[in-house]
């Protein structure tokens, strides 16, 4: 420590005159819209602080006449102590310790504020912390310094009681800054890192702790008393920093396991006065937020009678006043943390409270907990009480499910039951949702919270489900039915809310299906359902659409109720907030109540082609109701009928589509995209609603050759209409149209809704899938979707290829030329071609795989006579793939490699193939494995390598030993790397013993990658 | 009570103290009403000012026996369409995965503001999935389009 070096005084003093000027400028008000500059004085403060005169400045500044020189001086001890405590010899620690407690009493004295005592308390709770500090009892000691008025050697303080002798001798000044000592030492120790504590701490902490807690003892008791005979405290200040010190120090108490050093009993009467303290009103508050903090920690500090004097102060005049404001919509923090501290105390007492008798003490709480759900306001908007006192109940429910599950304990559950319905009645009033008028008031913020306190109702009525049973639902019922009576949609809107909720516990299994007939055959609903006279506000008609959509196993068991309810349904599209959720259900009911619904068809039709019109009929809810219509069409006992339904739909279509290429022409893009996206994606959703019910045909084994398209009603009888609709719809909207990637996925839909079927409109001949892929124009966005296309094209005929020999080929060819012009062309290159491509081939292989081998030709009538013959470039264009910058071609080419390897090698042409590509592929993936690839890579080209050593460990070895003995030569384009060429082989020896287990294999390749990328390879980055 | 079991009842209360403004967590619900603590229901929010402001997009939450050793699976459900998201609905993102950067310091908090950063910031580095990753490097209007659509289908009141 050189504070007195002599010799560097002119050098210190121009570095103080610095830290004054620097200091100055960064709490000077023309500087703070400057970040910049600010941290460019920090860096230079911060380059003071840790320089070997920091000591110097420090303890400078803290004798300067200004408050933010003072406040640096006391930071700057804390930084040097930090940095430097290991240089100081004990000699030169003792003395950091005596200058600092000097300036404390000195400072404290002088009246300095608390901000600058608070600084230097953290540069003396530093020194208690560092290895062999010179310092043990530092409350006792720093207390008799202060009453001394100058440092006391420690020593001499032993011979002075503090509490006797010491803290009456002190000003309250010096009281309060022992209290901020105090508490910051004890934060800092509860931070305290385990690992930098030694042996012989604990008792240094433990003697602190005693020490901590008598001068609790004394601040309160002190205050307390005064307070009690009559002379009421105006200034609270000491009393709280009192209790947090009381806090700080509990948690040091259980964070050094001193329970038993300090038992709860010695802390008893600092307990009782901060219990006490809750009738002090300027230290009321702050006596609440820690003991509701205490006891949720139930850390066993209270003794009965500490829980019974907080029972006491909870229904006596105060807590009565607390709640008295709270139902008068006073939300202030003080009420809210009695509201805290009210329910800390009932989850404390919750058994208690719902299952035994009650004392009348008792029975005031419970009284409190029901009452508080009826204080003014809306939930979570206004009313900040209700969401809280919702979560005791739901805490409550979910703890006596635990009790009534076990079945030996049901005695008594009876009164709990009762209260816990009564409790869902409480909140049924706070769910009710605000007039379209006060909506209009609200915010998004408001409308969210409110959102949520609805969803933690249904959370609460779902954990009382449980125990209420039925009976729960059928107090929303009998709401729901007399409310609709007499239209009071608000009651409504909330009842049918709740049973919506409900809906999870009930739907599937009966229970409550006569309180929903009980709803849905009234006559009343039948007139809200029939639109005649009974008009349902948007709010309330959303939350029944909501509902109807989560009853749909009572509904399918319900067919009576499928007419009035589809029709409720139709007409709720119209209205833009129901139109979504209205059309999800119209969808899922039709389609799997489609048998009950053939005579309603022609009514739906109608509704529909009133709808189509409307603002509301997005291509989202058109083609949601649609396919509920085609689902209904699909259980018609003829194909004349059914033709007859499609037609009329498809008419329309057509039309569209006639509209969308007009728009087209003239130029209109955008406005004929959207027409061309509504027409192909309603068309497609069609076509996924006739599909028949449950049955997917995709195998037929009925012979090698054969028609794949044979003549059927639909493409050659007088279904041959609808075919041909579809069809056009198709060929208006992809060929020479401005094409996006929803018209492409769109366009997919419809091909693939007749691949799973045998016979339909969407069943078209095999040419009509190729044409389509060749169709679109190489680098569209959405190959991928045309490509996977392909590849259900040729999984619905995977039962007997040799049926689609022609068109496979034709789909491997045009793969083919996509490669061969990227690679010619890279500028061309394109990512989702070459995905999309390789991830086809990777799928055909299992049965596809003859045809593809038996290309080892360039295609007749190919133009390119330069070009490699077919199989050749699509193994090079794989290959090369496996060692491309792109993600998702190096996993696809690693799927096909797999799948390659797994094909049956015993046959000539996979050999001959095999033998060719193997050492380029081993190359390959040496090369990557060493470092070479994406992190993210590995797993994929493991999968590889794993197959290729399982498969073909003979063909592999001698490869794969020439590649990783080759590494680092620059021909290879590796990094240079300390990998030697014993770990080479060694790697290469423990992946053969590995046989291609995934796990080993792939620790292996990462660890390798590692050594080549280097250790410290940051994952994060 | 097990580690895993301590900490979700921890995160739980933490939670229901603090939580970011739109989103929500909670123990799934058995429809017999009985708490299921490893597995959560989140929403997750889009952020405001970006593509996916107005949505609400669901996520369960499944916490391992050795959580929070090892870190939870996050899961779309329905399977969100955005680049670093599986097919399956499961979140590619490095603080969920055990040999990243998780750490068993990480909250559900913390987990879920990160997907809500990566909605709108997606890593072109690890592609979880073909469709929306081709869209967002080769056609940024389209993929902007399907995000809004997605956003349009997942609406957050």
């Amino acid at each position: 420590m050189s504070v007195d070096t002599p010799g560097q005084g002119a050098d210190a003093q121009l570095l103080i005159n610095e830290a004054r000027v620097f200091v100055s400028q960064l709490y000077d008000p023309a500087n703070t819209g400057n970040p910049a500059k600010i941290k460019a004085i920090q860096e230079h403060l911060q380059r003071l602080q840790k320089g070997p005169q920091a000591w110097l400045i420090a303890n400078t500044l803290l004798g300067d006449e200004s408050t933010d020189l003072r406040f640096f001086g006391a930071l700057t001890f804390t930084v040097k102590i930090n940095q430097d405590w290991q240089q100081l010899s004990e000699n030169e620690a003792q003395e950091l310790l005596r200058r600092l407690i000097d300036h404390y009493v000195l400072l404290v004295n002088g009246g300095e504020r608390a901000l600058v005592i608070r600084k230097l308390a953290t540069s003396l709770a530093t020194i208690f912390l560092k290895p062999n500090a010179p310092w043990n009892h530092a409350l006792w000691h720093l207390a008799a310094s202060l009453a001394n008025g100058k440092h006391l050697p420690e020593e001499r303080c032993r011979s002075f009681d503090l509490h006797s002798a010491v803290l009456p001798a002190m000003s309250e000044e010096q009281v309060m800054s022992l209290l901020h000592f105090s508490t910051i030492l004890g934060e800092e120790l509860t931070r305290w890192n385990s690992e930098s504590r030694r042996n012989g701490d604990c008792n240094r902490i433990s003697e602190n702790t005693k020490h901590a807690f008598v001068l609790v003892e004394f601040v309160l008791g002190h205050m307390l008393q005064q307070e009690f005979s009559g002379n009421s405290i105006s200034d609270g200040a000491l009393g709280i920093e009192a209790i947090n010190t009381y806090q700080s120090w509990l948690a040091v108490r259980s964070g050094f396991q001193l329970r038993n050093a300090i038992s709860a009993s010695q802390l008893a009467p600092a307990t009782s006065y901060v219990i006490q303290s809750l009738r002090v009103s300027t230290l009321s508050q702050t006596a609440m937020q820690a003991l509701v903090e205490l006891i949720d920690w139930q850390d066993g500090i209270f003794d009965e009678s500490h829980i019974n004097a907080v029972l006491d102060y909870i229904i006596s005049g105060f807590g009565t006043a607390h709640i008295a404001s709270l139902m008068e919509g006073d939300y202030d923090d003080e009420h809210l943390t009695f509201l805290e501290l009210l329910l800390a105390y009932a989850a404390l007492k919750q058994r208690e409270l719902l299952i035994q008798p009650l004392d009348p003490q008792h029975e005031k709480i419970l009284a409190f907990l029901h009452t508080l759900f009826r204080t003014p306001g809306y939930a979570a908007v206004d009313d900040s009480a209700s969401p809280l006192v919702l979560e005791w109940w739901t805490e409550v429910a979910d703890d006596l499910q635990e009790i009534y599950l076990d079945e030996e304990e049901q005695t008594n559950l009876g009164s709990a039951k009762h209260k816990l319905a009564r409790a869902a009645m409480d909140c049924f009033e706070k769910l009710k949702y605000p007039s379209p008028e006060e909506l209009q008031e609200w915010g998004d913020d408001d409308r969210g919270e409110f959102g949520a306190f609805r969803r933690d109702v249904c959370d609460f009525l779902l954990a009382t489900y449980p125990m209420l049973g039925v009976e729960l639902v059928q107090v929303f019922q009998e709401r729901a039915v007399s409310s609709l009576m007499q239209q009071d949609w608000g009651t409504f809107e909330a009842a049918i809310f709740c049973m919506a909720q409900l809906s999870e516990a009930v739907d599937e299994n009966q229970h409550a299906d006569e309180c929903l007939n009980a709803i849905f055959f009234c006559d009343d609903f039948a007139r809200l359902c029939g639109n005649e006279g009974t008009a349902i506000p948007d709010k309330p008609r959303q939350t029944l659409v909501d509902m109807l959509g989560k009853y749909q196993s009572y509904f399918e068991r319900t067919h009576a109720l499928l007419p009035r309810m589809l029709t409720f349904l139709f007409a709720s599209l119209e209205v833009g907030s129901c139109a979504p959720v209205a059309s999800k259900s119209i969808a899922h009911l039709c389609k799997s109540c489609r048998n009950a619904l053939t005579f309603e068809l022609p009514a739906f039709l109608d509704q529909f082609e009133r709808f189509r019109f409307k603002p509301m009929a997005t291509a989202l809810t058109m083609e949601k109701v649609l396919e509920g219509i085609a689902a209904i069409i699909q259980t018609l006992p003829t194909d004349d009928e059914k033709a007859r339904f499609l037609e009329r739909i498809l008419r329309f279509f057509r039309e569209q589509a006639e509209l969308a290429r007009d728009e087209a022409v003239h130029e209109l893009i955008e406005p004929a995209r959207a027409r061309a996206q509504l027409v192909l994606g309603c068309v497609a959703s069609i076509g996924k609603g006739l599909r028949t019910d449950g049955e997917i045909v995709l195998d037929s084994h009925d012979g090698e050759s054969g028609d794949p398209c044979p003549p059927t009603f639909w493409n050659t009888g007088d279904g041959a209409v609808s075919q041909g609709l579809i069809m056009q719809c198709m060929q208006l909207l992809m060929t020479n149209f401005p094409i996006d990637v929803t018209i492409i996925e769109a366009a997919c839909d419809i091909l693939k809704s007749g691949f799973t079927e045998k016979t339909g409109p969407y069943v078209f001949p095999p040419s009509v899938a190729v044409n389509f892929v060749k169709s679109i124009p190489l680098g569209s966005a959405g190959t991928d979707m045309v490509m996977g296309t392909a590849s259900a094209f040729l999984a619905c005929h995977s039962a007997h290829p040799q049926r689609i020999q022609e068109e496979t080929i034709a789909l491997i060819i045009h793969v083919y030329e996509t490669f061969c012009w990227m690679h010619e062309k890279p500028e061309f290159y394109d990512p989702e071609v070459a995905n999309s491509g390789i991830d086809f081939l990777t799928r055909l292989l299992p049965k596809y795989y003859p045809f593809l081998f038996g290309l080892t030709s360039i295609p007749q009538n190919s133009t390119h006579a330069d070009r490699p013959p077919v199989l050749q470039a699509i193994l090079n264009f794989t290959l090369l793939s496996l060692q491309g910058p792109e993600p998702l071609p190096l996993r696809s080419a690693s799927q096909f490699w797999v799948s390659i390897l797994n094909l049956p090698y015993e046959e000539a042409d996979i050999q001959s193939a095999l033998r060719d590509s193997i050492p380029a592929l081993c190359r390959i993936l040496i090369t990557q494995i060493a470092g070479r690839c994406a992190r993210s890579d590995l797993e994929h080209l493991c999968e590889v390598l794993r197959r290729l050593i399982f498969k073909q460990q003979g063909l592999a070895r001698p490869h794969l030993t020439a590649t990783l003995a080759d590494l680092g030569n620059d021909h290879t384009n590796q990094t240079q790397s300390s990998v030697s060429p014993e770990e080479r082989q060694r790697f290469l020896a423990s992946l053969l013993a590995a046989r291609g287990a995934k796990a080993q294999t792939t620790q292996l390749a990462r660890s390798f990658w590692l050594k080549y990328r280097g250790t410290g390879f940051d994952y994060i980055g | 009570m097990s580690l895993c079991i301590n900490r979700l009842t921890e995160e739980r209360k933490q939670w229901r103290r603090d939580h970011p403004f739109g989103f929500y967590a909670k123990p799934h619900r058995t429809p017999q009403g009985v708490l299921e603590l490893k597995r959560w229901e989140c929403g997750v929010p889009g952020k405001a000012q970006t593509l996916w402001e107005g949505g609400l997009f669901k996520l369960d939450v499944i916490f391992p026996d050795e959580y929070p050793t090892k870190p939870p699976k996050c899961k779309f459900v329905p399977p969100l369409f955005h680049p670093n998201v599986y097919p399956s609905g499961t979140v590619c993102l490095s603080i969920l995965n055990e040999e990243e950067a998780w750490k068993p310091a990480i909250t559900i908090k913390q987990i879920l503001l990160g997907i809500q950063d990566l909605l709108n910031d997606p890593n072109p580095e690890s592609p979880a999935q073909a469709d929306a990753y081709n869209l967002f490097k080769k056609d940024r209007p389209a993929y902007e389009r399907r995000v809004k659509q997605v956003v349009r289908e997942n609406p957050s009141l």
